[in-house]
């Protein structure tokens, strides 16, 4: 980390899109993407967590909160989480997040229905298993069009959040 | 019959406006918690608190005998259950009579009939309120007959029902015995039966509910209406006094039906009678809502009764200490739902930990939380967080300032519907006042934020130079001029 002067760059990822941010101190420049320049005219930290910015002359304030590589933002109503990746990574131009084969819940909850078993056809979009949560029901459906490779939960039991449920075999 | 000292079978926000209520009144609170709950924020406005049971509501907030054991230990003289859990559920209220603890709410009698949408249906008839076209009892295939009988689109209701759980809007016959399904299961596992009935669907319809209060003594007085026609999965998710859609003459009207179903019902205590009102201004009884609400805020904050301490002192036995024509409303009123749910992934639940909390504070808004900075949202209960309320001397003031407010608000580390809200409360027809119970699905289906990005990347790059600074400190590294150097003065102190 230099002093004054020279560029510094991070990656982010939100949403599955990357973003290089490359910022120098001195100048109060910062460069998104390697084509928009924005000038940062001053930075106020009202708490540690809030933070007020002169960008362009507008005046923004940031809630922030990092969690490690985990960065949440509130800006004007609204919500962001971004990822800091590693600068290695962001190289290669492969998609952030591989299509997944299995079908897990994105939160804990109740297995309530299973509609598939091993061996069955299935199409992308299509209905897997129902997982009640915060008493609601929330369908699960299938990232992909192929078959049924296991089954790996009974109706009735519990599910971990990202857990695969079910595991399928691209085929067309 | 002095309460002393009262058990709130609750959790989050309402537990918390419960407490506050009491506190005011001079009584001592007792709080439950199950073991997902041991950090919880209601415990803190409690005098004593006791472990339930484990995290799933069955073996905690559900968990009847081990909520009365508890009450029967500590001597508490009732059990105010909130909303939601063991609000509505008469074998509770008549355990809690016979143990001879005061439920905070009917008595069991009435508690079970309106709890029986079927039954309350049956009695409301029968005093001349309109009903919606509809049809209770029937087994699979017949459904499909009664259905044809009654016109698509069919909506299903679960009859112990209530926050839309269970409820499903059918189109055609070809999705109808699944959805009856569905439905059935949802009813269950919410409400442990699974009857369900059907109903004619309305459409271009408001949803308008009165807040009615009746004591022992049979005085029963209305406390104006609540429209919440802003209705997610039929859950409400903004709510507003008083409704555009009526005028004093329909608001008498409404309001006259409302006591005559609460005085048919022989129903004591706060609750609500829930009314869909057509294009045509036709009104139709939907369901006595046997409970305090969850937007009962906007009531208070235009009339001035605290609902909380009036179902308190009624359940002690007072006679209410108004009559109809000395309540007033003044003003305007609205109310946003924060749910734990990622809008802009169909709603899905995001529970996990709070990182950082800010609510809003500012003349005309009022907070109902339950969450702190650091507190955990298990994935166990109810998604309910918080509650924001705004009042305004018209609706467009009280529109703005809650939208002021919920830009304030802010809640990192889980998904929060708040700018979905924001949105909402934006949009023209919103505005308009042309406020139906379709109105999400019409005017918000394909919604994504409009996002500033770049913004939200300068902030993490001034945030990543925090960290750096907290190192640099250390380091005592020179201070040269430039935006990043004037955090960090901040950060030394004010040097």
């Amino acid at each position: 980390m230099g002093v004054g002067g020279k560029m510094k760059e991070e990656v982010f990822s939100y949403k599955g899109k990357k973003y290089k941010v490359k910022w120098e101190e001195r100048k109060g420049e910062v460069i998104i993407n390697e084509k928009k320049k924005y000038k940062i005219k001053q930075i106020t930290k009202l708490t540690d967590n809030i933070l007020v910015v002169n960008v362009e002359d507008k005046v923004y304030t940031l809630y922030l909160e990092i969690v490690g590589e985990e960065y949440f933002l509130f800006v004007n109503g609204v919500s962001y989480f971004l990822e800091k990746i590693e600068k290695t990574t962001y190289t290669k131009t492969s998609s952030l997040k591989p299509i997944s084969t299995s079908v897990t819940s994105p939160m804990p909850g109740l297995l309530v229905k299973l509609l598939v078993k091993e061996g069955m056809r299935i199409t992308s979009g299509e209905v897997v298993a129902i997982v009640e949560a915060m008493k609601m029901e929330n369908e699960l459906r299938s990232p992909i069009t192929g078959v049924v490779k296991s089954v790996n939960a009974k109706e009735g039991e519990q599910v971990q959040a990202f857990t695969p449920i079910v595991e399928l075999e691209p085929k067309k | 019959m002095g309460i002393k000292k009262i058990l709130v079978a609750n959790r989050g926000e309402i537990a918390i406006r419960i407490m506050k209520g009491a506190k005011e009144l001079g009584i001592k609170t007792v709080a439950i918690y199950s073991t997902a709950d041991k950090e919880a924020l209601h415990i803190r406005f409690a005098d004593e608190s006791v472990l339930v049971g484990e995290a799933p509501s069955i073996k905690s907030y559900l968990n009847m005998d081990k909520i009365i054991s508890i009450a029967l230990k500590l001597k508490v003289d009732a059990i105010h259950p909130g909303y939601g859990f063991l609000a509505e559920n008469p074998i509770f209220a008549q355990k809690c009579e016979t143990r001879g603890i005061t439920f905070i709410g009917p008595n069991s009698t009435a508690l079970a009939l309106v709890g029986d949408k079927i039954e309350a249906r049956e009695t409301v008839k029968k005093v001349g309120v309109p009903l919606i076209p509809g049809v209770s009892g029937g087994e699979g295939e017949e459904f499909v007959t009664i259905a044809k009988k009654i016109g698509y689109p069919i909506m299903i209701k679960a009859s112990m029902g209530g926050g839309g759980k269970g409820m499903h809007i059918v189109g055609n016959e070809s999705e109808l015995l699944q959805t009856i399904e569905k439905s059935k299961r949802e009813a269950y596992s919410s409400f442990g039966d699974a009857t369900i009935y059907l109903e004619k669907y309305i459409k271009n319809a408001r949803h308008v509910e009165f807040q009615v209060l009746a004591d022992k003594h049979g005085n029963v007085v209305h406390l104006f209406e609540r429209e919440c026609s802003i209705q997610r999965r039929h859950q409400k998710i903004i709510e507003e006094t008083p409704s555009l859609a009526l005028d004093e003459e329909l608001r008498e009207r409404m309001g006259e039906a409302a006591k005559k179903v609460i005085k048919a019902c022989k129903y004591t205590n706060a609750g609500t009678v829930e009314f869909l009102l057509d294009e045509e201004k036709n009104f139709y009884f939907l369901e006595v809502n046997a409970r305090i609400q969850v937007e009962h805020p906007i009531t208070e904050m235009t009339t001035g009764v605290d609902i909380v301490k009036e179902q308190i002192l009624i359940a002690e036995g007072e006679k209410l200490s108004f009559r109809q024509e000395e309540i007033t409303q003044k003003g305007h009123a609205i109310e946003a739902r924060i749910y734990a749910e990622d809008a802009e992934n169909n709603f899905l639940p995001s529970p996990g930990e709070i990182y950082y909390l800010h609510e809003p504070h500012f003349p005309g808004l009022r907070v109902d939380s339950g969450i702190y900075s650091g507190s955990k949202v298990p994935p166990h209960y109810d998604p309910i967080l918080a509650k924001l309320i705004a009042w305004g001397e018209n609706r467009e003031s009280a529109r703005k300032r809650l939208i002021v407010g919920l830009k304030d608000y802010v809640i990192l580390g889980i998904k929060t519907p708040i700018k979905y809200l924001i949105d909402i409360l934006e949009h023209p027809e919103f505005r308009e006042g042309k406020t139906y119970t379709n109105f999400l699905e019409k005017n918000m289906k394909n919604w994504s934020p409009k996002e500033e990005i770049e913004v939200a990347l300068i902030g993490a790059i001034v945030g990543e130079k925090k960290k750096e600074k907290e190192k640099k400190i250390i380091k005592k590294e020179e201070i040269t001029s430039s935006p990043w150097n004037e955090l960090g003065k901040w950060e030394l102190g004010g040097r």
